[in-house]
């Protein structure tokens, strides 16, 4: 017997841009039904949490036991983790923005394309999303990185280690300062401060935020409705309207009774399902009607997948610094966001953490002698006697149509659904500088290590594009994108995509708090186009 | 169907597995003999700074770290990976035999507490030759059964305490510290026995 649920709004997808848009659209739109569906279970038992960390570090389980379903993988993830708040469960917590050239690549060096939206308004609900989040953050020195509103709490103090490392690493003459995190400096949002507990993706404190907090308070104040463990399949449109019908329908399976399934129906659904899944539902809901899926007239549902190459590499130096602190928080400089136009166009961040390589114990040392007891202690000293910092620069690549996520016919699921399969894949001007990216980067490490007896150690090359999106990427042009700005799919007027998959680029730093700045903004339109009239 | 019957057993295979062989596993390698023998292995691989009475407590956590294993746990899962894992069984499969090995090496005809009455020196000896036999190159990341010696030294030079001790100050790694001092040098260790 098929269950039948109706809503205003069914989100699909419970991570945090979900999170992010079902609290806007519940405090603009009071009343409306908002109906949030998720794939994973939920985690909401904070009281486990110590548990789970305790377990976590002396034994490497994993802290969120059951947050995966086995059958529901892709080849080219990075991350398993689906549950009730996403993969935002457990995160670093790193709420980087990026910066005006992400927005404007074609404009300013003529690469990829601009983005359908003006840095000024998205840097309003950057604000916004740190507000909501919860950021603590030390304001960049650059002028570049102006900002409309002080973070809304202050940064996480740098430790001891990272003010050593800060001194070493701007002898080079490049700025380093705090990242903005979100963790709470001081009680904040009803949540409280951090107490350095250094194992951020499960804070047993709370203090670093969660999406689940968010459901939480959500469900308490029966905003929303929440169905877990439920897998949506397909969505169909309504009969009639042409090329461009309504969406009427989202069609899934309760993970507990697979026999029964579930049907969604809502005046606006919206997926929220990141950057595998959102495109993959899409590709999964072709029909006849719809042979290349729901939203695809453009073909590019899927493509354009984003995210960011990376080089890291170990530099052995003199300081004094004493691993453990606070190894979670780390240094960032911007200077590289700001590509010289005179030069080979090339875009990184840059990152400096405390780091325990080659300053562990051992079992030989580099004589290749067994060490036991005092020795082996002693050993350990001598050699605490240097530090090792890591040092690590996100790099700029832009995708070509043929970075995408397909559905790969030979890999199913229980239900018989093909997965997705994501090959990232830069396109011409990407491959083409590639080398002289690495080198640049190789040359700003080289910089940094030739301060405090510097020594650095081998390139370590990113094997995967990290914080991924795309696959519906936003544009003006229905030929050429898959939604608006606003995450309106250009093919179904009460379709939306919001948060990573819209990004047409990747930037070169971590990503989530745009995915929610983004989401933010979607919310508005969403609510003011479609459900109700936002507050006066 | 049948292919979640087969998930099925498998699961209930593991956790019974889990179940079953961590008590048996705790009963067989670490009863009362068994306990002694550990504490003394623990004092010729740890350091002799933290005393005989800090080996001891080394030892007992180790074996309480034994204890709570639980084999075919979900392992955390990798990030940039989209493969999961389980964790691997009990490593105390041969450490039975590994302890009545280093009292054979130590000389003992009565297995049980030759090693234990070694010197020192012998004891380093019979530990570095049983660990190299086992093909043990490098401390694990964390206790695998290689050898009992490597995992007792892997499981006390990975801890938080020894990481103080080693750079002689109370930096509590992985204790909820809060934000106040992060900024200072992390204080003097008193004395070794702080870092247990």
């Amino acid at each position: 017997m098929k269950e039948r649920y109706e809503s205003d709004v069914c989100i699909i997808g419970g991570g945090i841009s979900a999170a992010m848009l079902a609290w806007k659209l519940s405090e603009q739109c009071p009343g409306t039904s908002i109906m949030v569906v998720e794939a994973g279970d939920r985690a909401f038992d904070t009281d486990k949490r110590w548990v789970n960390r305790k377990r976590m570090l002396e034994y490497g389980e994993n802290p969120w036991p059951g947050d995966f379903i086995a059958d529901q993988s892709a080849d080219g993830i990075i991350s398993r983790s689906m549950v009730v708040g996403g993969s935002a469960m457990h995160w670093g917590g790193v709420t980087n923005r990026f910066s005006e050239e992400d927005t404007r690549l074609q404009s300013m060096f003529g690469l990829a394309v601009d983005w359908p939206l003006d840095w000024t308004e998205l840097e309003r609900y950057y604000c916004e999303a740190e507000r909501r989040i919860g950021v603590s953050g030390e304001p960049s020195p650059l002028s570049e990185d102006a900002r409309s509103e002080p973070y809304p709490m202050p940064g996480m103090p740098l430790s001891w280690n990272l003010l050593q490392l800060k001194d070493w690493a701007e002898k080079s003459g490049i700025l380093f300062w705090g990242t903005p995190q979100a963790k709470n400096t001081r009680p904040y949002g009803g949540r409280g401060g951090c107490q350095r507990c250094d194992t951020c993706e499960v804070c047993p404190t709370q203090a670093r935020y969660a999406p689940d907090f968010t459901f939480k308070r959500l469900l308490q104040s029966k905003a929303i409705t929440l169905h877990d463990r439920t897998l949506v399949r397909k969505l169909t449109a309504a009969k009639g309207g042409g090329a461009s019908p309504k969406i009427e329908a989202a069609h899934g399976v309760h993970r507990g009774r697979q026999d029964e399934p579930v049907e969604y129906r809502a005046k606006t659904f919206v997926i929220a399902s990141g950057y595998a899944w959102s495109s993959h539902l899409l590709l999964l809901s072709a029909s006849s009607r719809f042979p290349n899926g729901i939203a695809n007239s453009s073909g590019l549902v899927g493509k354009y997948m984003t995210g960011h190459a990376f080089v890291q590499t170990q530099v052995e130096l003199d300081a004094d610094v004493y691993p453990g602190m606070n190894e979670q928080h780390s240094l960032i400089s911007r200077q590289f966001f700001r590509a010289d136009k005179s030069k080979p166009f090339v875009r990184h961040d840059l990152r400096v953490w405390e780091s325990t390589v080659n300053r562990e114990p051992r079992l030989r040392d580099d004589s290749g002698k067994f060490l036991l007891g005092d020795a082996l202690l002693a050993d350990w000293r001598a050699r605490t006697r240097r530090a090792t910092a890591r040092v690590r620069a996100y790099y700029e690549v832009q995708p070509d149509r043929a970075s995408e996520l397909t559905l790969d016919p030979s890999k199913k699921n229980r239900h018989g659904d093909p997965l997705p399969k994501i090959v990232h894949r830069g396109d011409a001007p990407s491959l083409a500088r590639r080398e002289s990216t690495i080198e640049h980067i190789r040359s700003v490490f080289a910089r940094m290590a030739r301060n405090n007896g510097g020594a650095m150690g081998p390139l370590d090359i990113g094997r995967y594009w990290d914080h991924p999106g795309g696959g519906c990427r936003m544009g003006n042009d229905p030929a050429t994108s898959v939604t608006d700005s606003f995450g309106r799919t250009h093919d179904h007027e009460n379709l939306f995509v919001v948060g990573s998959p819209t990004l047409p680029t990747g930037g070169c730093t971590n990503g989530t708090l745009t995915f929610a700045a983004l989401t933010l903004r979607s919310a508005d339109h969403i609510a003011s186009s479609t459900i109700c009239s936002p507050p006066a | 169907m049948v292919r979640r019957r087969t998930v099925l057993h498998i699961l209930s295979s593991l956790i019974a597995w889990g179940t079953v062989g961590r008590k048996a596993a705790a009963q067989a390698v670490f009863g009362d003999e068994q306990t002694a023998r550990v504490r003394a292995l623990a004092g010729a691989v740890l350091p002799g700074e933290i005393g005989a009475d800090g080996c001891t407590r080394a030892a007992d956590r180790f074996m309480v770290w034994v204890r709570d294993y639980r084999a075919g746990a979900e392992a955390d899962h990798e990030y940039g990976s989209s493969k999961l894992s389980r964790l691997p069984p009990s490593p105390t499969h041969h450490y039975a035999a590994q302890l009545d090995d280093l009292d054979r090496r130590t000389g003992g005809r009565r297995l049980g507490d030759a090693f234990a009455s070694a010197s020192l020196v012998d004891q380093q000896r019979a530990v570095t030759a049983a660990v190299l036999a086992a093909g043990v190159k490098e401390l694990p990341a964390r206790p695998d059964g290689g050898h009992i010696a490597a995992d007792l030294m892997t499981h006390y030079f990975n801890s938080p305490d020894a990481n103080d001790l080693a750079y002689r100050r109370a930096i509590g790694r992985f204790a909820c510290r809060g934000l106040p001092e992060s900024d200072k040098r992390p204080p003097v260790l008193a004395r070794a026995g702080d870092a247990q």
